[in-house]
C-alpha cells in the first residue's frame, strides 16, 4: 500500500541521513589529524565546534524525548531535568573506577557501591570494559529514570496541562534536593560532584604512547543519540504512536476509540523519561561529572525552548533547533557577553558590525512583515515591527555618526536577553515553531507529492 | 422476550449535585433494532449516552450489554443522603429519599421503647422491599459497583459518535480510522516499535483501507480530517466508530446541521450499515422525519424522565409526547 511505501522511503532517507551524519562527524573530527595544521582553526580538536556538536547530540536526544511527551502525547511535563539527573547519577555511580572511589568519595570514606561496571568487564581502558560497561550504565540510567517516572506517574498523570507541569516540575526539584542530601553521601557523594567517570574522550583510539590515532569522542554521542531518536521515530510511526497522537488530539474521542488513557499516558511518560535518563547519562559524560545542582529547572526550560522553537510535534524540528540553540548559546552569540570596543572609528570590524547588524534588522523586519500579510490587526503588528526596525536603524546611524566606539548593552548575560527576545518573537509570530508539526522529509517531498496529485486528477 | 436484549438500562439515574439529569430511565435495544431516544433540548439524552459509554458513572442503576452487567452503581456516601432519583430503594441497599421521612419519625420519637419498635418495623419493611427487588431483578440488585472506563466499553463492542464532531482533526482520514484498530491489535509496545509483527500492522492497514472504501472515503484518505466538509466529517466519524467492530452503535444527533436531502442520504446510510455490519443502533435525533422513518422503537425523554415509548405511530399519537415535544413540530410537518 501507498502508506507502507511512504514509510519505507522515509526509513531509507533516515538511514542514509544517519550514516552520512556519522561519517561526517568522524571525518570532521579527524580532519586536523589528517591534514596537520593546514585546517582552519575551528576544526582543531579544541574548537568550540566539537563542544557544540557533542552537547547538541545530547540535547537533541533530550529534546526529542520531551517532544514525544509534549508534542505527540499532549502531556505538558516539565520534569525533564529531574529524569536527566537520575540518568546522570546512575551512570556516574556505576562507572566510577574502583581505583578512584577513595578519592572521589573521600568525604564519606569510600563508596557504598562495591563494584564498577567497566571494571567488571575488564576496566575502562580496555575496549570491552569501556563499551559494555558504559553501554550498560547508560541503559540502567534510562531504566532508573523510567522506574521513577512510573512511580511518579501513578498519582501525577491524572492531572492535566498546567497541573501536570507543576507537579513534574516539583518532582524534578525534589529529586535534585534528595540527591544532595548528606546521609545519601556514600552513594551520591552529597553535594559534591562524582568525577573520574568515563567520558566521551575515552572513546578516542590511542596508540601505545597515548597519542590519539582516531578521534571518536563526537562520534559516540552522535551514535547513541541517533539510535535513540531512531527508536523514538519508530515508536511514533507505530500503532502506539498513532494512539499517542489520538490522545493529543482529543482525549475523549481517543478513549471512545478504545485507547486506554492511563496505560498509554504512562507508557509515553516512561519512554520519554527513559530517553531523558539516557540523555542525562550522556550529559554526565559530556561534562565529565555528575552534580545535582546542574540539573535545575533552567535546564528543563532550555529544552522546552528548543522544543518550542523547533516546532511542537516535529522530531527533525527539535534536532535542528537543538543544534542552532546550542551553537548560538555556546559559540555564535558568545560575543554578546563580552563588551565590544573598537579602537578607532575607522576600524574595519566596526564597519562590518554596523553592516551586519543593519542587514539583520532589515531582514528580520521584512520577514516578520511578509509572514503576516493577512488577518485582523495585522496592520498594527506590521507598524510595530517597522517602528522597531526604524528605531534600531536610527541607533545604528547614530552609532556610526557619533563615532562612539563602545557598543552599548553588551555585557555578561546579555546573550540570555537576546534569547528571551528571540523566544518572544517565535511565540508572537511563529507560534508553530520552525517546522510546525511537519518533518523535514514532509517539506522536502511535499512538492513532488503535490505534482503527483495533480497528475492523478 | 425470547431473545436477550443487546443493551438494557435498568433504572439509570444521573444526578449532578441537586440536578437530576436522567431520572430512572429504563430501556432496551433488541439485536438488529434501530432505537431512537428523543426529547426536547436538555432532556438528558446525551447524559444517558454518557452513562452507557462510561464517560459518566451513573448515580444509580444498571447497564447490561448482551445480558452481562456492564455498568452498575448505587448512591453512596454523601449521595445516599442527597439522592433524589425515583425508586432508589428498590435497587440500592442504602437509604434514599423515600426513607428519610420514616427515619425522621423514628428520630423524633421520645419514648425509647416505641423508638426501638419503630426502628424494627422499618428495618423489616426495608428488608422485605429489598427481597422483592432481588427477586424481580437479580442482575440489578447487587452491591458490586461496576464502572469501566470508556475504552473498556468500546472494547466490549459499543461504539459511539459525538454530538459535536470529535475527529482527530490534525490527522489524516486514514489515520483516524487506523487508530480505531489499535485496541484490537495483537502487539505490545516493543513489537510495534521494532516492527516484529509487520503482518499485524499490514492487517490493520488493510482493514482500515477496506472500511474507507466501503464508506466511499478512500479517495480522501490522505486529507487532513479537519479540512473535510461537514457532511463528510460526520460520515468519517461513523466510519471510525465502525472500525472498532461494534455490535451496538450509538449515534448522537447524526443529522445535526444537515439539509433534508443530506438527511435522506443519512437515513439510507444508517439502514445500509445496519444491514452490512449486523449492528443494533441507538440514536439521539431531533429530525423527526429521520426518526419516524427509520426507528423501530422510540423512547421519549422529558426533564430526565421517560414519558413515553413505543413504535413511531404510537409515539406520534401519544398526547403526552405531543404536549411535551412534538406539539411544536406538528405544524412544521404538515
Amino acid at each position: 500500500m501507498i502508506q507502507e511505501k511512504k514509510s519505507k522511503k522515509g526509513a531509507a532517507a533516515g538511514l542514509i541521513l544517519a550514516a552520512v551524519l556519522l561519517i561526517l562527524v568522524v571525518v570532521l573530527e579527524n580532519l586536523s589529524a589528517l591534514l596537520g595544521n593546514a585546517v582552519p582553526s575551528f576544526l582543531l580538536p579544541t574548537s568550540q565546534l566539537f563542544v557544540v556538536l557533542k552537547k547538541g547530540a545530547v540535547y537533541s536526544l533530550v529534546a526529542v524525548s520531551m517532544n514525544l511527551l509534549n508534542g505527540f502525547t499532549g502531556l505538558f511535563s516539565l520534569g525533564q531535568a529531574g529524569f536527566m539527573l537520575l540518568g546522570a547519577y546512575t551512570y556516574a555511580i556505576l562507572t566510577v573506577p574502583m581505583s578512584a572511589k577513595e578519592t572521589v568519595y573521600y568525604l564519606y570514606g569510600g563508596s557504598a557501591v562495591p563494584f564498577s561496571l567497566p571494571d567488571l568487564f575488564g576496566g575502562a581502558d580496555t575496549p570491552s570494559g569501556l563499551i559494555l560497561g558504559v553501554a550498560l550504565a547508560i541503559l540502567l540510567g534510562g531504566c532508573v529514570a523510567a522506574l521513577f517516572a512510573f512511580l511518579i506517574g501513578l498519582p501525577v498523570l491524572r492531572l492535566k496541562s498546567d497541573y501536570l507541569a507543576i507537579a513534574t516540575l516539583g518532582f524534578a526539584e525534589i529529586i535534585r534536593a534528595v540527591f544532595q542530601w548528606q546521609p545519601l553521601g556514600p552513594i551520591t557523594n552529597g553535594a559534591n560532584m562524582i568525577t573520574q567517570i568515563p567520558t566521551f574522550n575515552n572513546f578516542n583510539i590511542t596508540d601505545a604512547n597515548g597519542t590519539v590515532i582516531l578521534r571518536l569522542s563526537t562520534f559516540f554521542p552522535f551514535l547513541v543519540a541517533i539510535l535513540c531518536i531512531a527508536i523514538i521515530v519508530m515508536l511514533i510511526n507505530s500503532s502506539y504512536g498513532r494512539a499517542f497522537k489520538a490522545i493529543r488530539e482529543d482525549e475523549i474521542a481517543a478513549e471512545a476509540m478504545g485507547i486506554n488513557l492511563a496505560k498509554h499516558k504512562m507508557l509515553s511518560f516512561c519512554i520519554s523519561s527513559f530517553f531523558a535518563g539516557v540523555g542525562g547519562a550522556l550529559f554526565a559524560m559530556f561534562v565529565n561529572n555528575a552534580q545535582a545542582k546542574v540539573y535545575t529547572s533552567t535546564m528543563t526550560y532550555e529544552i522546552l525552548l528548543i522544543v518550542v522553537i523547533g516546532g511542537i510535534g516535529s522530531i527533525s524540528g527539535s534536532c535542528i533547533a537543538t543544534f542552532l540553540y546550542v551553537a548560538c548559546s555556546e559559540w555564535w552569540l558568545r560575543f554578546l557577553d563580552n563588551t565590544m570596543q573598537f579602537s578607532s572609528p575607522s576600524a574595519p570590524e566596526r564597519t562590518t558590525f554596523i553592516v551586519v547588524f543593519a542587514v539583520v534588522v532589515v531582514l528580520a523586519a521584512a520577514l516578520l512583515i511578509w509572514r503576516e500579510r493577512r488577518g485582523r490587526g495585522v496592520f498594527w503588528k506590521q507598524a510595530l515591527v517597522a517602528l522597531l526596525a526604524v528605531a534600531l536603524l536610527a541607533w545604528i546611524t547614530w552609532f556610526a555618526l557619533s563615532g562612539q566606539t563602545k557598543v552599548p548593552l553588551l555585557r555578561t548575560g546579555f546573550r540570555m536577553v537576546v534569547f528571551s527576545v528571540i523566544i518572544m518573537i517565535v511565540v508572537l509570530f511563529f507560534r508553530r515553531g520552525m517546522l510546525g508539526d511537519k518533518e523535514l522529509t514532509d517539506i522536502l517531498f511535499s512538492r513532488r507529492k503535490a505534482v503527483g496529485k495533480e497528475a492523478a486528477q | 422476550m425470547s431473545e436477550q436484549p443487546i443493551l438494557r438500562l435498568n433504572h439509570i439515574t444521573m444526578q449532578f449535585g441537586g440536578v437530576v439529569a436522567v431520572n430512572d430511565l429504563s430501556l432496551e435495544v433488541q439485536p438488529g433494532q434501530i432505537v431512537a431516544l428523543i426529547g426536547p433540548n436538555g432532556a438528558g439524552k446525551t447524559t444517558a449516552f454518557n452513562c452507557i459509554t462510561g464517560v459518566y458513572e451513573p448515580t444509580n442503576g444498571l447497564v447490561s450489554f448482551c445480558g452481562e452487567p456492564m455498568v452498575r452503581n448505587h448512591p453512596q456516601g454523601k449521595m445516599s443522603k442527597s439522592y433524589q432519583g425515583e425508586n432508589g430503594t428498590l435497587y440500592t441497599s442504602r437509604l434514599d429519599l423515600s426513607d428519610s421521612e420514616a427515619l425522621a419519625a423514628i428520630e423524633a420519637e421520645q419514648n425509647p421503647e416505641a423508638k426501638a419498635a419503630l426502628q424494627k418495623s422499618y428495618d423489616q419493611a426495608l428488608e422485605e422491599r429489598r427481597a422483592l427487588a432481588r427477586e424481580q431483578d437479580p442482575l440489578a440488585f447487587s452491591d458490586k459497583v461496576l464502572s469501566p472506563t470508556p475504552d473498556k466499553i468500546t472494547q466490549l463492542g459499543i461504539a459511539r459518535t459525538f454530538q459535536n464532531i470529535r475527529l482527530f482533526s490534525a490527522l489524516s482520514v486514514f489515520d483516524n480510522v487506523l487508530i480505531a484498530k489499535h485496541m484490537r491489535a495483537k502487539q505490545n509496545v516493543f513489537s510495534a516499535t521494532f516492527r516484529f509483527n509487520r503482518a499485524e500492522e499490514n492487517r490493520m492497514r488493510q482493514e482500515a483501507m477496506a472500511l474507507l472504501e466501503e464508506q466511499g472515503l478512500a479517495h480522501l484518505k490522505d486529507e487532513v480530517a479537519g479540512s473535510l466538509p461537514y457532511g463528510l466529517q460526520r460520515r468519517l466519524e461513523i466510519a471510525r466508530a465502525l472500525a472498532t467492530q461494534p455490535k451496538l452503535l450509538l449515534l448522537d444527533e447524526p443529522a445535526a446541521g444537515m439539509n433534508p436531502q443530506e438527511t435522506q442520504e443519512l437515513t439510507d446510510f444508517i439502514r445500509q450499515i445496519r444491514k452490512e455490519y449486523g449492528l443494533s443502533i441507538l440514536m439521539i435525533e431531533h429530525h423527526m422525519d429521520l426518526v419516524m422513518q427509520i426507528s423501530e422503537h422510540i423512547y421519549v425523554l422529558d426533564f430526565g424522565k421517560l414519558i413515553a415509548q413505543g413504535t413511531p405511530t404510537e409515539i406520534q399519537n401519544n398526547p403526552r409526547v405531543i404536549e411535551a415535544y412534538l406539539g411544536v413540530a406538528d405544524d412544521a410537518e404538515n
